[in-house]
């Protein structure tokens, strides 16, 4: 079934939505969770709040694609639930590719929060990262946001654009002092 | 309000529908025009020697010749093998060709007999400017120099390995010289005579060396940053 269909039937408040999203897209969100959870039955937890989710957010929203609406709201769910893991100090052992992400991504971290904690809101911060994206050359962004977004490993990037795990190490380094650039001089940061 | 380590993936989490799908899909790789466009061009079977102020540091094999040698290393990355002669003021590079049978067989890596391909910095380092540029595609080298308002300087070269001999300055007691793992590949060798700093490395038929008045560690992230490394892969 077409997107638009399935979205014509949540606006119905019809309940097969929910049976097609399940057959069309639960392997792509159940995939998004794992990367974050590493853990099937959290990660079908997630998917299945994912249904939920966006039967109550359908309507009043429309989205324009489907795929990143349900990805989306899947990604916020397996965070805030590692979230948690993290706050009570229970992340699973074998959550390394996640621990190095979030060291990666330290300094950027403490930008997003020192801009926000005094002049910026999240919104601006979005579109700054939005317009940052677009900037990016084709094979950079796709490596930052499959890193970052989608929560590869480095083995799985350096498979996908057919580079060595040094190369793309070095990739998203390189990306990330662009971003950090680009923050510090929106005056996002001192 | 958030504020942990997740706050920056939070944030990601809101960009443009587009991006996310665009992401989602299977990466279609773009024609690797560079790989294409190199063609044969004629053997260069000489040494190419050319100076400037800076780079003082970069003389030719031929006037150190005469001078004792205190210690040999070879260096391997590539497929060239470097040749390095420590001297008491010098340190002296050129490569050393594979066995006969291996050059012939080598389609990629070796230079000398493809077209040029400047390895070229991506952005400039913040608050630095560029004061120097010159690419010799004839005679297979490529420079760069930056510098910033403080008079610090950065210089870069791209040579062909198997074409040129370089010696970096080096000083025993106020330097060092020391080999330092760049990637989990790629190992070079990090050099100074006490004021200039030289890491050096070779990598796909190139000799690549970054010189500056900033500590290893700077340099290290200049190359980082500069996406030299990623380039020819």
């Amino acid at each position: 079934m077409k997107d638009a269909q399935i979205i014509e039937l949540f606006w119905q408040r019809d309940e097969t939505a929910l049976t097609e999203v399940e057959n069309k897209y639960a392997n792509y969100c159940f995939a998004i969770a794992w990367k974050i959870l590493m853990s099937r039955e959290d990660s079908e937890e997630c998917v299945n709040d994912t249904w939920l989710a966006a039967w109550n957010t359908i309507p009043p929203k429309r989205p324009s694609i489907l795929s990143s609406f349900l990805g989306r709201i899947t990604r916020n769910l397996a965070i805030s639930n590692l979230r948690k893991k993290y706050a009570a100090k229970r992340p699973d052992m074998h959550m390394t590719n996640m621990d190095n992400i979030l060291r990666e991504v330290e300094v950027l971290n403490q930008q997003a929060a020192h801009s926000l904690e005094h002049t910026e809101s999240e919104e601006e911060l979005v579109r700054l990262l939005n317009g940052f994206l677009e900037t990016l050359k084709e094979r950079d962004r796709d490596i930052f946001l499959r890193r970052y977004w989608h929560m590869d490993s480095m083995a799985e990037l350096a498979e996908r654009h057919n580079l060595s795990e040094s190369a793309v190490k070095a990739n998203l380094f390189r990306t990330r002092k662009k971003l950090e650039k680009i923050m510090r001089k929106e005056k996002y940061l001192k | 309000m958030k504020n942990d380590q997740f706050l920056f993936l939070d944030i990601l989490g809101q960009i443009d529908d587009t991006f996310i799908e665009a992401s989602s899909q299977p990466w279609k790789e773009e024609k690797a025009a560079i790989g294409e466009s190199r063609s044969r061009t004629p053997h260069r079977g000489f040494l190419h020697i050319r100076c400037r102020w800076h780079i003082a540091a970069v003389v030719i094999l031929l006037a150190a010749m005469s001078m004792a040698v205190l210690a040999n290393d070879d260096i391997r990355e590539g497929l060239l093998q470097l040749h390095l002669q420590f001297f008491s003021d010098n340190v002296t590079i050129n490569s050393v060709q594979e066995d006969a049978s291996q050059q012939n067989d080598s389609q990629e890596g070796e230079t000398s007999d493809e077209e040029f391909r400047a390895y070229k910095w991506e952005e400039v380092p913040e608050g630095y400017q560029v004061v120097y540029e010159e690419e010799n595609a004839e005679f297979g080298y490529y420079v760069i120099d930056f510098e910033n308002d403080d008079g610090s300087f950065i210089h870069y070269m791209q040579n062909d390995a198997s074409l040129f001999t370089t010696s970096i300055t080096f000083d025993e007691e106020k330097g060092y010289k020391r080999r330092i793992k760049l990637t989990d590949e790629l190992e070079a060798y990090s050099i100074s005579d006490g004021r200039r700093n030289t890491i050096f490395y070779e990598k796909d038929g190139f000799l690549f060396e970054f010189m500056s008045d900033q500590p290893e560690e700077t340099i290290t992230e200049f190359i980082f940053m500069s996406g030299i490394l990623e380039q020819g892969d």
